[in-house]
């Protein structure tokens, strides 16, 4: 077709993109192959490896063609032919014709990109080696990336081939990437002592893990009654859409984990983190904030979706068994979506977690979103600064382990109790900064959450609404790990009510601003060794003056146990601790420059020889 | 107060000092570290090849020092690998036998390389061998004395003659890594003589 001569030295073969008569061949050759089954990188590193290989490759006509791969450093002494001998010409047609009849029997799952026909080679004729990747049909097949270098030379024509083969140019332009294969008709074919320079390594296959997937659904969509029968067993294709959703719930979690809490000043900065980073976190918490992590889903799983009805529907199962909503947009569509559901428009969907952050649609559309779920599994529900809506009375279940619901200022006593009244299995209870909550409500929630770990009832506004006589009955019924009275009007009775009860499991205490506490409080209940187990301790605020038992218990805790206490303390807290801390080190430092003074100038401690006694014994000699 | 000392008894301190040691070949870096961390000395020369490293532990009431001593090997082929004995070094000791004069005159390239990689170390110029040493004339002792001399104090660095077969200055070296290192009084008796174990640590 458009073969011209260009260069003795370099003869290559030009990509023409159609030919009738190799189209209808080519046609044939797909029907026959049932999947095509891309070039996997491996085989292209084979080229590179110096053993040998055999390839056995199954012909239409059930002939074996036996195939070495030859040395790779064979490919490059060839000598580079300098002229096209016409026998030369023949021979290469004459194989290029036997490959025209290959067909592969390559007949497997469509997911499996492992067993991947490797091309064929014939070192048979005169150093010249055919490298022929399979046929790649072009319908109805998913196309491989496989890049081309621009040296790799497809012929399509080998009615033309015959004629014109000493009319080859070298096309130097020619660069297949995706497209090559897609739109290439037939069997792509090198020659080695065509292009001399052409190394194997330039053959690039490139399958990561996302092209497997997309390939691996596409293949199924396309394809899906010669793909493995695994695809179509529920049981097992929902453990493996379980699986790639893993990824997709770790993205999701919505309120940051902090470390360590923001400092308040920049110089509570620089006394948290050092003069180097001091300055450099503050810079950052003050541009920033506390910010929210933006959800980014694993697109993988919404593409799995696409894949056909049985993935579609599982792929929901697991979707809905976490419902996240981070902006009233996502959160309305859904409630207002029914498009999953043609078949069954009242289907209930029976959520694990229900997740909503910030969202402000009103009463009314929220109600139809809990029109849609049942309770039957519900075990977490965590609505952060939801101001317009509660959870109603259906979704609370003996089930809910898990209540979030910080910020909302409808939240009242009366609902909350109603609430707590249903759900006496309640491990996690978080009322962070609503304001109208009461002593009544943390009473009743003594009372009716025997298995409470976590209770965090921190506020700003309006502390003195809880007190001493609900944490007190908290601390003695409830095996409390972590509790967050911040703010709240306790007193110092709070304090040891929760180290004698709670002493045993209470890991984090956050007390801060809780103006009511004094040393004898917190200060005097370390010293004591009642909440051994404690690891985080906030004091942001608190008029302590008497640091120096939380100075050494931390020390202790450190030397004794190698275990890190962290104590989240304000500007004037920290300033204190650092100056005793300074002070103790200085001690430390002290002693120990006596001890090692000490141990230098002793001289019994010493192996050394006196070398007089060297000295003498050797004159002596 | 008395509080306070109970809490700084428990107070455990743990503190590493590496210390390199360079030199030409079979001055005795290998001898010398095998000697200071398991006390015996083999007369079988075993050339180290690239960079040998061993650690030693003393307990002193709460406090644990650890020298951890990096041996560089002396032939010229492992200078590339005198970053790894170099940085970090509290104390590089710059090693010569005392029974061979060629290897103190390349104390000097020595140390220059290794200022390039650590300006903060403290130098202490080491000379090994000191048992083969005695045997030579007293001229050639002398000689090589106050070369060793002249060396130190241009380097500003204690001066030690040593003898890891003999057992003489080994465990001063280290007492005078720590005493340098923390900056502490250290009242060991100076050795000046010709022909004696030289000492030197003061005013140098």
């Amino acid at each position: 077709m458009n073969f011209q001569l260009d260069n003795q030295k370099t003869r290559t073969l030009k990509h023409s993109t159609s030919s009738s008569s190799l189209l209808s061949r080519t046609r044939k050759l797909s029907s026959e192959l049932k999947i095509y089954r891309p070039l996997k990188r491996s085989t292209s590193l084979s080229y590179r490896t110096n053993i040998p290989k055999t390839t056995t490759i199954n012909t239409s006509n059930s002939t074996t063609i036996k195939t070495n791969i030859p040395k790779s450093n064979s490919f490059r002494e060839l000598p580079t032919p300098t002229s096209p001998s016409s026998s030369y010409g023949k021979r290469l047609t004459r194989r290029f014709k036997s490959l025209r009849k290959i067909s592969i029997n390559t007949v497997s799952s469509s997911s499996t990109l492992s067993n991947i026909s490797s091309p064929i080679f014939d070192p048979n004729i005169n150093n010249e080696t055919i490298i022929s990747p399979p046929s790649s049909p072009s319908q109805s097949i998913p196309s491989p990336k496989i890049s081309y270098n621009e040296d790799l030379i497809i012929t399509d024509n080998e009615d033309e081939f015959d004629s014109s083969f000493s009319s080859i140019s070298r096309d130097t332009s020619f660069n297949t990437s995706h497209s090559s294969i897609s739109s290439c008709e037939s069997s792509p074919i090198k020659s080695k002592a065509v292009f001399t320079d052409y190394t194997l390594r330039q053959l690039k296959v490139t399958t990561n893990s996302d092209d497997l997937l997309t390939l691996n659904t596409y293949s199924t969509i396309t394809s899906f009654s010669t793909s493995s029968k695994i695809f179509e067993i529920p049981e097992i294709l929902e453990i493996i859409l379980r699986y790639v959703s893993i990824n997709n719930n770790e993205n999701n979690s919505i309120e940051p984990k902090m470390y360590r809490r923001p400092p308040l000043s920049y110089n509570h900065s620089l006394l948290m983190y050092g003069k180097n980073n001091g300055e450099k976190i503050w810079e950052r918490t003050v541009s920033e904030g506390i910010n929210y992590k933006e959800t980014s889903g694993n697109k993988t799983l919404y593409n799995c979706l696409l894949v056909n009805k049985q993935w579609n529907y599982q792929i929901n199962q697991i979707l809905n068994e976490n419902l996240i909503f981070n902006n009233d947009e996502k959160f309305e569509k859904f409630t207002s979506n029914k498009l999953h559901y043609k078949d069954n428009v009242n289907e209930i969907i029976e959520p694990i977690s229900i997740n909503l952050n910030k969202i402000k649609s009103p009463k009314s559309i929220y109600e139809i979103f809990e029109n849609k779920l049942s309770s039957r599994r519900l075990e977490k529900i965590e609505y952060y600064i939801c101001s317009n809506f509660l959870p109603s009375i259906n979704l609370i279940s003996n089930n809910l382990k898990k209540l979030v619901l910080p910020g909302c200022k409808i939240l009242n006593d009366d609902n909350l109790k109603n609430l707590i009244s249903k759900s006496p299995n309640l491990i996690h209870l978080d009322i962070r900064a609503c304001d109208s909550i009461t002593d009544s409500s943390i009473y009743f929630i003594a009372n009716n959450c025997s298995k409470l770990e976590l209770l965090n009832c921190g506020r700003h506004k309006r502390g003195e609404l809880i007190s001493d006589i609900s944490i007190g009955l908290i601390a003695k019924n409830c095996p409390i790990k972590t509790i967050g009275l911040a703010g709240c009007g306790i007193s110092d009775w709070s304090i040891w009510e929760l180290a004698l009860h709670c002493g045993s499991t209470l890991e984090r205490l956050s007390i801060n601003y809780c103006w009511k506490l004094t040393d004898v409080g917190i200060c005097k209940v370390i010293k004591a060794k009642l909440i051994e187990k404690l690891s985080v301790l906030e004091i942001r605020g608190i008029q302590i003056n008497n640091i120096e038992d939380l100075v050494n218990w931390r020390i202790r805790k450190l030397n004794e146990e190698n275990f890190k206490v962290l104590i989240e303390a304000c500007e004037r807290i920290d300033l204190m601790i650092n100056e005793f801390e300074s002070k103790i080190n200085y001690e430390n430092n002290l002693k120990l420059m006596n001890d090692l003074t000490n141990w230098i100038n002793n001289n019994e401690n010493d192996n050394d020889i006196n070398f007089r006694s060297f000295l003498n014994n050797h004159y002596i000699e | 107060m008395d509080e306070q000392d109970h809490s700084s008894h428990r107070n455990k301190n743990n503190i590493t000092l590496k210390v390199g040691l360079i030199g030409d070949a079979q001055v005795g870096k290998t001898s010398l570290m095998v000697k200071y961390v398991e006390n015996c000395f083999d007369e079988v020369y075993t050339q180290t090849l690239g960079v040998n490293f061993m650690e030693r532990t003393i307990n002193i009431k709460n406090t644990e020092i650890t020298f951890s001593i990096w041996d560089l090997g002396g032939e010229s082929e492992f200078t590339n690998m005198l970053p790894l004995v170099a940085t970090d070094a509290v104390a590089i000791l710059f090693m010569f036998d005392l029974s061979r004069k060629s290897t103190l005159n390349s104390i000097k390239d020595w140390y220059r390389q290794t200022r390039g990689f650590n300006r903060t170390a403290i130098p202490f110029l080491v000379g090994t061998k000191y048992d083969v040493f005695i045997e030579l004339p007293i001229e050639e002792q002398d000689q090589i004395t106050k070369q060793a001399k002249k060396y130190a104090s241009a380097m500003n660095a204690p001066l030690i003659f040593s003898s890891t077969s003999a057992s003489i200055n080994i465990q001063k070296i280290f007492k005078i890594v720590i005493s340098k290192a923390f900056d502490l009084r250290l009242k060991i008796p100076e050795i000046t003589n010709t022909g004696e174990p030289i000492l030197l640590y003061q005013d140098i």
